[in-house]
């Protein structure tokens, strides 16, 4: 009878610690994702703002002179590189903070017979350009990207 | 009962370790969702601000230095200015409108070591790039973090 009860105290007590380690593993496990999620997150904002810088460094070359955006509208895919006081374009990859990865890209925008910007056939309009801004970087060994977009005028 | 005692044992220093462990998630998921609250607030603030202004004024700025202030000026519709400065202060980014403190853009619990300001201008634009270094407070294991952003002063320009 002794034998018995010991058995089944010692039974309690496996199931009492099963019950609580399930317990505070899930709770374990929720804060670990959300601490993931959340520094995923924080790559993310950090990723958005220097694909949105890529489109202002571009807008302030182009207060340099219209002909300075349209130059590099036809060489494809080039990078930014920063000065004491001025924004550049280079050939040379941009990568910041060891990371984070940048390139921008300016072409050229058609018009259809109304006006209306079209991706396909129309005729070249040299006053206007799409600046692109791509930003990638990894996380866990998997690449995240943010990209901006953005029309500018020669006005 | 030796068998029952130390199980009891192992029991409470595993709920120990796990407790400890989860404390420690706790306080990293936290931490970087103070960073990315004051990354947001603050990046909100200046992008807002800056692309309003009409100028820099350089007098009472401090540019290219790591306790960085910023005095914009925003011109009226009635020719009148307003001025807008950031600055840092205590490890916290603060505000003044018209030389009057309204506040900070940056949370309690987080420190800001460093907050650069560059003015750079490009035949008729100007625009000011901005470096901003957020790290939560002492009890995480998670760094600090730069965040970067540039906005061109709308008003400093012929569009």
């Amino acid at each position: 009878m002794r034998l018995q009860n010991g058995g089944s105290v010692l039974l309690e007590v496996i199931i009492g610690a099963a019950i609580l380690a399930a317990v505070a593993l899930s709770f374990l496990g929720s804060f670990a994702v959300l601490s993931r999620v959340h520094e995923r997150n924080m790559l993310y904002i950090k990723g958005d703002l220097l694909a949105e810088e890529g489109i202002e460094a571009l807008r302030l070359i182009k207060g340099a002179g219209w002909s300075n955006l349209l130059g590099i509208s036809t060489l494809g895919t080039r990078y930014l590189t920063v000065g004491d006081s001025t924004w550049g374009v280079t050939t040379t990859p941009e990568v910041i903070d060891g990371s984070f990865f940048r390139s921008i890209k300016v072409t050229p925008v058609s018009r259809s017979a109304t006006d209306d910007i079209t991706t396909s056939g129309g005729t070249v309009d040299t006053n206007t350009l799409l600046l692109e801004s791509d930003v990638s970087w990894s996380y866990r060994n998997s690449t995240s990207t943010a990209t901006y977009k953005s029309y500018v005028t020669n006005i | 009962m030796i068998v029952y005692v130390a199980l009891i044992a192992l029991l409470f220093i595993a709920l120990v370790a796990v407790e400890s462990q989860i404390s420690t998630s706790e306080r990293r998921a936290r931490a970087f969702l103070d960073i990315n609250s004051a990354a947001v607030s603050a990046f909100s603030r200046f992008s807002r601000d800056i692309r309003r202004a009409s100028s820099i004024d350089t007098v009472n700025s401090t540019l290219s230095a790591s306790s960085g202030k910023l005095a914009l000026i925003m011109k009226k519709s009635d020719g009148t200015n307003d001025t807008t400065t950031f600055y840092l202060s205590s490890g916290k980014v603060k505000v003044d409108e018209n030389g009057v403190y309204t506040g900070d853009i940056t949370q309690e619990n987080m420190e800001v070591s460093n907050l650069t300001f560059w003015k750079f201008s490009m035949g008729t634009s100007t625009a000011v790039r901005i470096e901003l270094t957020l790290a939560p407070d002492a009890t995480t294991t998670v760094p600090a973090l730069n965040f970067y952003g540039t906005y061109v002063l709308r008003g400093s320009y012929i569009q």
